[in-house]
């Protein structure tokens, strides 16, 4: 089944954030990601996961009080259940269905996640955690002996149902991953 | 009116993956190599969804079949673009095409008679992240060669109700002080469901009241209009549009309008871009070639990313962008670097779209300066700056940017050495940029072959269909040091050349066909003033030539592949960019507009 929740996070930070939160509750396998919500009034992130347990009675009641949009879908059920304030349900489906076609979404959650931590060998990253493919910007070319810096934060993305990790160059002929944790915030006082 | 709209073509390969904003990536073409005869566009397994959203997916079934509560999925699928259909392109037509009635494309061209080098993007005490004052900045500028400089302090709360009053004497002491350097007061506009760009207005009685108007009724931050919606995309090209009116009531002699570091976030989409040309083509002329925070690579310094282009999308992002539109290469934003890429895609509609190159100079790379104790984001909202700066007693090696003029300059072509010639050579795209003085001078010209005159940077030759043209780029190698000390060396120099094919179907394309490198000439070595002639044949077709030249050390194939761009500039290395070992220059197009 798939749960996913509109909650109107702002950025994928706070979008993480929200997942933190959920899963630490949690000791089942799960697929998390977040989603860009846009063609709406505000653009902003919803988050979705995707477990073979039944996860809706504890986020139905965790969300109970608060102002979110709910989608639940499940393989046998003939419809998806929505809940939540209309703008919010919106970006919570398409959450869902992005999920489920495996067409988009930034994964934060995977089985194997918890492999893939300080220096890796790209053949490593596949075998050992769950990534199914690697690739780095501008055509850097990655063997299995690549180095990989992971920086103990990696958000691999969903192409055709596969996890897709993309990485960039860095200094000392390591690729580390193109999305840093730290994002520069535009007028930060640099 | 000259207006190369000839042949609209289907323009581009990648055009069919972004027919609208959200189509990349999402619900269609998933590589499966399946034909769309029955729409079963996702058959692959779909084990987590119930029977209503499977139902709203297959795009087989028209909507009269569906039950209303399979219709209204559908139509939130569509609106999310996960189905195809319309998704808002965040603007109406009506809006641009009225605006579009002013009636040139390209000025009629003169040879400048000089050159001066500048800067448009520059901040002071009176952004809220800035630090020097007005006249350290000028008095910087002008030491490191510059002849004018825009100050542009962030749009915001704080500037809007007190800074842009705040800064204007600064800029005329300034002015004042220093009898030969050009000081523009401009501001940095937060532009509505997008990046920032400098506006900046010719001196004059009204300067401080347009600009203050200006960004009170039209900053994304003082409106709130910051996310990517359409109706804040209709007030970034109201604003462009009201600056077109106050010219026209001469409540200023002259506006421009430049959007800076362009694909830093990717929330610049092409549409948006094309949206901002056509508000007003006299106000809008270009963007960033070039960003500015150069030394923010430095792998003894900060070790962050070039240009602090280290982002990844977000909410607000354009979908179609690749990662690699949020590095920069060379030194330069994607959208420039990309032989035909979106900067191209420009070029080829017909259209004038320059290019700048700046040092959004905040706090400097080795400097000694801070702000003073009590001198607090709270003191700042308060009095609209921060007190002046003082000494550190330490020097700053992880600051991000250089001193105007120190590294990036935008060289200018004009007829004299004043405020309006400047802006009038930046809006005729009588323009080149370089990093850490390449070269000491480039000129530009495409003309008849046999005639001793052509068209210089920005113009277009308007020929008879068949007669020979060729390009003649002029170069002066660089005698002094830069401000890294040592002379650089210009090894190479490229000819890209690309044809117009008029004005695109979809206003969401960035990449342009029939463009890429057509020349490479070896300048390793060569002194003085030198002449490298590129025939370009007989003028058949509409195109453009564009130049550009490099120390060499650096280079990689283009974003489009070899065949379009061989060896053109490195994708940047996040936390080791030394930017004094990768210098680039880049000129404006010219036309070649046969009849």
């Amino acid at each position: 089944m798939i749960v996913a929740i509109d909650a109107d996070s702002r950025d994928t930070a706070e979008a993480d954030h929200l997942l933190y939160e959920l899963l630490d509750a949690m000791d089942q396998p799960v697929v998390a990601c977040t989603h860009m919500v846009s063609g709406g009034d505000l653009p902003h992130v919803a988050v979705s996961i995707m477990s073979a347990a039944d996860l809706a009675d504890d986020i139905r009641h965790r969300f109970n009080q608060h102002h979110v949009g709910l989608a639940i879908t499940r393989p046998q059920a003939s419809e998806p259940e929505l809940a939540g304030p209309s703008h919010l349900v919106r970006g919570a489906y398409v959450a869902a269905v992005e999920a489920a076609l495996g067409t988009a979404g930034r994964v934060v959650r995977w089985p194997g996640h918890e492999q893939a931590r300080g220096i890796l060998l790209a053949k490593e990253l596949r075998i050992r955690c769950g990534i199914d493919h690697l690739e780095a910007v501008g055509g850097v070319p990655i063997t299995d002996d690549t180095l990989v810096d992971t920086r103990d934060f990696l958000r691999p993305i969903r192409r055709d149902s596969r996890l897709v990790l993309q990485l960039q160059p860095a200094a000392g002929n390591l690729l580390i991953p193109f999305e840093l944790q730290h994002q520069q915030k535009c007028c930060a006082d640099h | 009116m000259i207006s190369p709209d000839s042949a609209i073509r289907e323009d581009t390969p990648m055009g069919h993956t972004h027919d609208h904003p959200h189509s990349h990536g999402h619900g269609h073409g998933h590589g499966h190599g399946h034909t769309h005869e029955h729409g079963h566009d996702h058959h692959h397994p779909n084990t987590e969804l119930d029977a209503a959203t499977l139902a709203a997916l297959d795009e087989s079934v028209p909507d009269s079949d569906l039950s209303p509560t399979e219709v209204s999925r559908r139509a939130l699928l569509r609106s999310a673009g996960i189905l195809g259909g319309t998704a808002a392109l965040g603007i109406t037509g009506a809006q641009v095409a009225a605006a579009n009635d002013y009636g040139w494309v390209f000025q009629p061209g003169n040879r400048p008679n000089v050159w001066l080098a500048g800067d448009h993007h520059i901040h002071t005490q009176l952004s809220s992240d800035g630090l020097y004052r007005v006249i350290d900045q000028a008095r910087h500028a002008a030491a490191y060669g510059l002849d004018w400089l825009v100050i542009t302090d962030h749009g915001g709360a704080t500037h809007a109700r007190i800074g842009v009053d705040l800064v204007n004497p600064q800029i005329k002491a300034a002015r004042s002080e220093l009898k030969n350097t050009l000081i523009f007061q401009g501001l940095e506009w937060n532009i509505p469901a997008a990046e920032h760009g400098t506006i900046f207005v010719a001196p004059g009685s009204r300067e401080v009241d347009v600009l203050k108007q200006f960004e009170n009724e039209y900053d994304g931050s003082v409106k709130g209009a910051g996310a990517n919606t359409p109706t804040n995309e209709a007030l970034a090209v109201s604003g462009i549009q009201w600056l077109g009116q106050q010219v026209d009531q001469r409540r200023v002699a002259d506006a421009l309008f430049l959007a800076n570091h362009p694909a830093r976030n990717g929330i610049d989409s092409p549409h948006e871009i094309r949206n901002w040309r056509d508000a007003d083509p006299r106000i809008a002329v270009g963007f960033e070639g070039a960003p500015g925070h150069q030394a923010a690579g430095l792998p003894y310094g900060a070790a962050s990313a070039r240009g602090l282009y280290g982002n990844s999308p977000n909410a607000n992002s354009f979908p179609g962008y690749p990662a690699e539109s949020y590095r920069t290469w060379g030194g330069f934003d994607w959208m420039t670097a990309t032989v035909g890429g979106l900067w191209g895609s420009l070029l080829a509609e017909g259209k004038p779209w320059w290019i700048s190159a700046n040092s959004d100079s905040h706090q400097n790379w080795n400097e000694t300066a801070r702000r003073p104790d009590g001198s607090s984001q709270a003191q700042f909202d308060r009095d609209g700056r921060y007190m002046d700066p003082v000494y550190s007693n330490a020097v700053n090696s992880t600051a991000s940017d250089f001193w105007p003029g120190f590294y990036s300059r935008t060289h200018v072509g004009a007829d004299r050495r004043d405020y309006l010639a400047v802006m009038e050579g930046l809006r005729n795209g009588r323009v080149w940029v370089d990093h850490g003085a390449l070269v000491k001078g480039v000129d530009v010209e495409v003309r008849e072959v046999g005639k001793r005159y052509g068209e210089p940077l920005g113009g277009a030759l308007v020929t008879r269909k068949g007669r020979p043209v060729e390009l003649v780029v002029r170069i002066t190698a660089q005698t002094l040091p830069n401000w890294a000390n040592f002379v650089p060396s210009l090894n190479r120099v490229d000819v890209i050349q690309g044809s117009v094919n008029g004005l695109v179907t979809d206003r969401d394309t960035f990449t342009t066909p029939n463009t890429k490198v057509v020349r490479q000439w070896d300048t390793s070595g060569r002194r003085g003033t030198f002449e490298l002639v590129y025939p370009l044949g007989n003028a058949e077709e509409p195109f453009y030539v564009r130049v550009r030249g490099t120390d060499g050390n650096r280079s990689q194939p283009g974003y489009l592949g070899a065949a379009v761009d061989p060896a053109g500039p490195k994708l940047d290395v996040v936390g080791d960019a030394d930017p004094w070992v990768d210098l680039w220059f880049y000129t404006n197009p010219i036309w070649v507009l046969p009849k």
